[in-house]
């Protein structure tokens, strides 16, 4: 009977009485055998039984070590935190407090233990709090705030329900964002000021150039340039009054304010900014509707917002005439492929770099330009999307580089 | 033979064994308050599908956690397995995080002469 492994430790008395019962075993000699081989079995079970005990402790011992890393682990967490971490039970006591949250409400443990969770709540915010406590999902919120010294404060708190015993418990983590608050407010304050600041200087620049335009009577190219000034004008006007919507484009919650336009008109209405930039790159740019050069006069219906759309083929063409290698020709093709869509390709013989191809129309995606934001191909895809349109390139060094964006032309006009 | 199902409690862990595909699983957290409650009648299942097993069986055991008297079940579990003499093989799976799991199948494994295999999922 292998007794060996309990030798040398804590078992050293078992082993010793299972060792002295079989050798009391072995030499009794007793009249009657079968009665010694159940001595025998029955003194086998005590070794099994002390084998799994001793097992049984090994592995308690080890749950028992885990268990005190695991408390050591999130002590050193919880007190090196500077956010405060609340733990309450299901009757919402709370349970356990932190240094963070003594710095945040200012309360030392002894006096917060056991105390409800709604003390730390302003009025404003339990019917919040309460949301959070019935919602199965962890989440973030905002909320007001308590300190001991009665002061209302915002935090945000990280909610997240656990259960141990049949018990439901909550842990929230806690940061004050007073500071934070205030320096959002600050920017939304000086992001009113400019806009309500560069208002005025625009408006003065607009009206000088109307008027400066009516007293021009002959010179086209004077009218021309002051004319650009105008549009540039409003359109920086409708850039500020509409700098939110891309803002909500994105979001996905805005709603479009479709109207029927001509899109020659729309394209008419660019031409004059690209002149400067086709003469310096010594660039032409022609417009295609349905296989006919545009003369200016043709039609072209949709349904979509003129200024957004105008933003859109703006950003186009000029990245495709700055992209353009000098001395060449610059297309842009409208068709209309069936009764339901227009599709516009905007073409020049420049090569979009490889790196950037995948990311074209990403945030922060440019290539080459230092004045480039990266913001171009971003907007006209959510300008295309408000739109409920499409749009995709196409880019090799023999072909060039076809721009294609597709539009539902709206309802029947 | 009926398969055994019991479901998942806060303390005890999913059970399902099929005695069609003579897959047995046991999945989940097992500490009750009382393991002999929990375990007896698994034990006696087991009894019966043992006797009448003819062909290889699979004992998976994907657990969390198991509490002292949870093991000794298992002990007892591992014994009838060993004991009846059938071609049996153990797949005692651990999270790879969980290293005390891994440390129990070690010693289970220790005192077993049936296919016991540990392994680790990610």
């Amino acid at each position: 009977m292998d007794n060996s492994f309990l030798t040398d430790d804590l078992f050293e008395k078992e082993r010793k009485v299972i060792e002295n019962a079989l050798l009391v075993c072995e030499n009794y000699d007793h009249e009657n055998p079968k009665l010694i081989e159940e001595y025998k079995a029955l003194i086998g079970y005590f070794v099994k039984l002390a084998k799994e005990t001793k097992k049984l402790v090994k592995l308690s011992d080890h749950w028992q070590r885990k268990l005190r890393e695991s408390i050591q682990k999130y002590r050193s967490v919880t007190e090196s935190a500077y956010d405060a971490i609340i733990s309450i039970d299901s009757s919402k006591k709370i349970i356990s407090w932190n240094k963070g949250a003594k710095e945040i409400f200012e309360y030392n443990v002894k006096e917060i233990l056991g105390k409800s969770v709604f003390t730390l709540i302003a009025d404003k915010s339990q019917e919040k709090i309460e949301k959070l406590f019935i919602s199965s999902k962890s989440q973030i919120s905002e909320l007001i705030g308590i300190k001991k010294n009665k002061e209302e404060f915002p935090f945000e708190i990280s909610f997240a329900k656990w259960k141990a015993n049949n018990e439901t418990f909550y842990t929230g983590i806690i940061r004050d964002i007073t500071d934070r608050k205030r320096v959002e407010q600050h920017k939304e304050d000086v992001e009113r000021i400019i806009k309500h600041d560069l208002k005025s200087p625009l408006n003065a620049i607009n009206l000088s150039s109307q008027l400066l335009l009516q007293k021009i009577k002959d010179e086209k190219l004077e009218k021309g340039l002051v004319n650009n000034i105008v549009t540039s004008c409003q359109k920086m006007q409708h850039i500020i009054i509409n700098s939110l919507a891309l803002f909500k484009m994105e979001e996905g919650s805005y709603q479009l304010k479709p109207e029927t336009l001509n899109l020659i008109e729309v394209f008419e209405n660019l031409k004059i900014e690209f002149f400067n930039l086709l003469e310096i790159k010594s660039c032409q740019l022609i417009y295609i509707l349905n296989g006919d050069k545009v003369m200016g006069n043709e039609i072209c219906h949709l349904k979509g917002e003129k200024f957004f759309l105008g933003n859109l083929f703006s950003n186009l063409i000029k990245n495709a005439i700055e992209a353009s290698p000098n001395d060449n020709l610059i297309t842009v093709n409208i068709n209309k492929t069936n009764i339901e869509c227009v599709e516009i390709d905007i073409h020049n013989y420049g090569e979009i770099p490889l790196e950037v191809r995948n990311n074209f129309f990403d945030r922060y995606s440019t290539s080459g330009k230092s004045y480039g934001t990266g913001l171009g191909t971003f907007s006209a895809l959510l300008i295309v999307k408000a739109h409920n349109g499409d749009i995709h390139f196409t880019s090799s060094k023999e072909n060039g580089t076809h721009l294609i964006v597709k539009l539902p032309l709206g309802e029947k006009i | 033979m009926e398969n055994l199902e019991i479901q998942a409690t806060n303390a005890t862990p999913f059970v399902i064994f099929n005695s069609k595909t003579n897959i047995l699983e046991i999945i989940g957290e097992s500490y009750p308050e009382d393991a002999a409650l929990f375990y007896n009648p698994i034990f006696t299942w087991l009894k019966t599908y043992l006797s009448q097993l003819t062909q290889p069986a699979t004992l998976i055991l994907k657990l969390e956690y198991i509490n002292t008297s949870s093991s000794k079940a298992f002990m007892i579990l591992f014994d009838l397995l060993q004991e009846s003499g059938k071609q049996i093989t153990v797949n005692w799976h651990y999270n790879y995080e969980n290293e005390m799991i891994l440390e129990c199948g070690e010693e289970f494994k220790e005192d077993l002469t049936i296919p016991f295999n540990i392994i680790m999922d990610k």
